[in-house]
């Protein structure tokens, strides 16, 4: 047998995963600094397993960052069971020595490749397929080469890499098409990826596509850190309601308009019954969202009760007949990149996680919601309570 | 409508930059929005919206932003825009 043939990426299928439950084995999670990786990462250490975390952060900013998510969902964690592995996605190898290599697949793993480059600014795109294509064929070329049989790659993906045209995204393989397809380059590079993913699964890497709805804070706290989606409109909204209180603002919105939003304690675990089930190796990507998605209109009212502005979200075709303000005009300059995602209503399917149906996740209900928004606004007023009235500045400069 | 000098809006701008920049860091006129003080995307559409609420003036086009490099660009937009 030659190195490559006792490796994952070559023989690994479905009769020899079932046979290795993924409660034991070692997980290397990418991307172990952002929100989802970090919350992962903290789950898996709470379960006593050993973590390695991929990370472009020094060790000792990677270990606060994970800390932190251990934290906020309670529990005693032994950090003695992180490892902290620097790497870079966009190097050759991953940019990983020999013995480090060595070190990360001594033992048949689960490999989150979660790491993405998030960034809607159309002058980034060639960072973002350098990072979220080039990214995810080197971890998948790492894994193929290094994991040892019984080894499990999951790729974290979006599940709006659906596409402009899709209102009722499936659990399906969706091929490839042009930037113009979508919304940005962001979900372009994801489709591309997953497609990588694809040809790597058809070839017999076992593993599984996650694609994470809008992942917003803790179910019970509220707390999150990441400005991404949702936050990114709640962001606009505190940065007007802050400096022009009392204002009425509207924003342009579909009537049908909803947010698939996912609290990160259930993502973290729908995430983890995916991949601890029996996967079959044919099995499309699993749509990681809630049953009931939030409507828009909701949100407005969840941003009223926790700011002193009034936000109505309007259709476009009643937006057009008033005149916009300027405030208005603001907030829409400021969802540049993420309003077309109030342009229609989604329906996804979820077939998977209807059939794992893993008990006790936490569901997206209202009082959550309020929660999640409470604790994002309360976070933004204490960084940056509202300027002083203009006649107190003067007087006090 | 006066025209405000360059030594009057830095400091104005020097303000909205520092509380929407991601890194800690001393921000001058020709600080690097993006290698100097981490700025992503989002963080720029952020920039803009203080802009527009502390001169009041009018959301910059997406082809002004991306000309945007430093702190000092940023003042030129807001000059403009305010011409």
């Amino acid at each position: 047998m030659t190195h490559e043939q006792g490796r994952a990426g070559v023989v690994a299928g479905a009769a020899q995963v079932v046979g290795l439950p993924g409660a034991g084995r070692v997980a290397v999670v990418d991307g172990a600094t952002g929100f989802v990786g970090a919350n992962l990462a903290a789950s898996l250490l709470r379960d006593g397993r050993r973590v390695v975390a991929l990370s472009r952060q020094d060790a000792a900013a990677t270990r606060a960052r994970i800390a932190g998510a251990v934290i906020l969902h309670g529990g005693l964690v032994d950090l003695d069971r992180l490892q902290v592995v620097g790497y870079d996605l966009v190097a050759p190898g991953l940019g990983l020595a020999d013995d480090a290599v060595a070190a990360l697949f001594d033992e048949p793993c689960e490999f989150w490749h979660v790491a993405a480059n998030v960034n809607f600014r159309a002058g980034n795109r060639d960072e973002v397929i350098a990072v979220n294509v080039g990214g995810t064929e080197r971890t998948l070329e790492v894994f193929r080469r290094h994991a040892p049989s019984g080894s499990r790659y999951f790729f974290v993906s979006t599940a709006y890499c659906c596409g402009v045209d899709v209102d009722q995204p499936l659990e399906r393989w969706y091929e490839a098409a042009p930037p113009s397809a979508f919304r940005n380059f962001y979900e372009f590079s994801k489709r591309q990826a997953e497609l990588a993913v694809r040809d790597a699964f058809a070839d017999g890497v076992a593993g599984a596509v996650l694609r994470l709805g809008q992942v917003v804070g803790d179910s019970s706290t509220g707390d999150a850190t990441t400005d991404y989606g949702m936050y990114n409109l709640i962001r606009a909204v505190w940065a007007v309601a802050r400096r022009r209180p009392g204002e009425h603002v509207r924003i342009e919105a579909h009537e049908g308009a909803n947010l698939h939003l996912v609290p990160i304690d259930s993502a973290v675990a729908w995430m983890r019954a995916v991949a601890e089930g029996d996967l079959d190796p044919t099995a499309p990507p699993v749509n990681v969202v809630d049953r009931a998605p939030v409507a828009v209109a909701r949100l407005a009212e969840a941003l009223c009760r926790v700011l002193p502005l009034d936000v109505e979200m309007v259709a476009p075709s009643e937006f057009d007949r008033v005149p916009s303000t300027q405030l208005e005009r603001v907030v829409a300059a400021r969802l540049a990149y993420t309003g077309s995602y109030l342009d229609q209503p989604f329906r996804f399917g979820r077939q998977t996680l209807d059939r794992l149906d893993p008990g006790g996740v936490p569901v997206m209900t209202a009082e959550a919601l309020d929660r999640i928004v409470g604790a994002f606004v309360t976070e933004l007023m204490d960084a940056r309570p509202a300027p002083a009235p203009v006649h107190e500045q003067a007087a006090s400069a | 409508m006066t025209t405000l000098a360059y030594d009057d809006l830095l400091p104005r701008v020097i303000s909205a930059v520092a509380a929407c920049a991601p890194d800690d860091d001393v921000i001058a006129g020709p600080s690097k929005l993006v290698d100097d003080l981490g700025f992503s995307s989002l963080a720029l559409l952020e920039l803009v919206t203080e802009l527009c609420l502390e001169f009041e003036i009018e959301p910059v086009s997406e082809e002004d932003l991306l000309s945007v490099s430093t702190v000092d660009d940023v003042v030129e937009v807001v000059r403009r825009a305010l011409a």
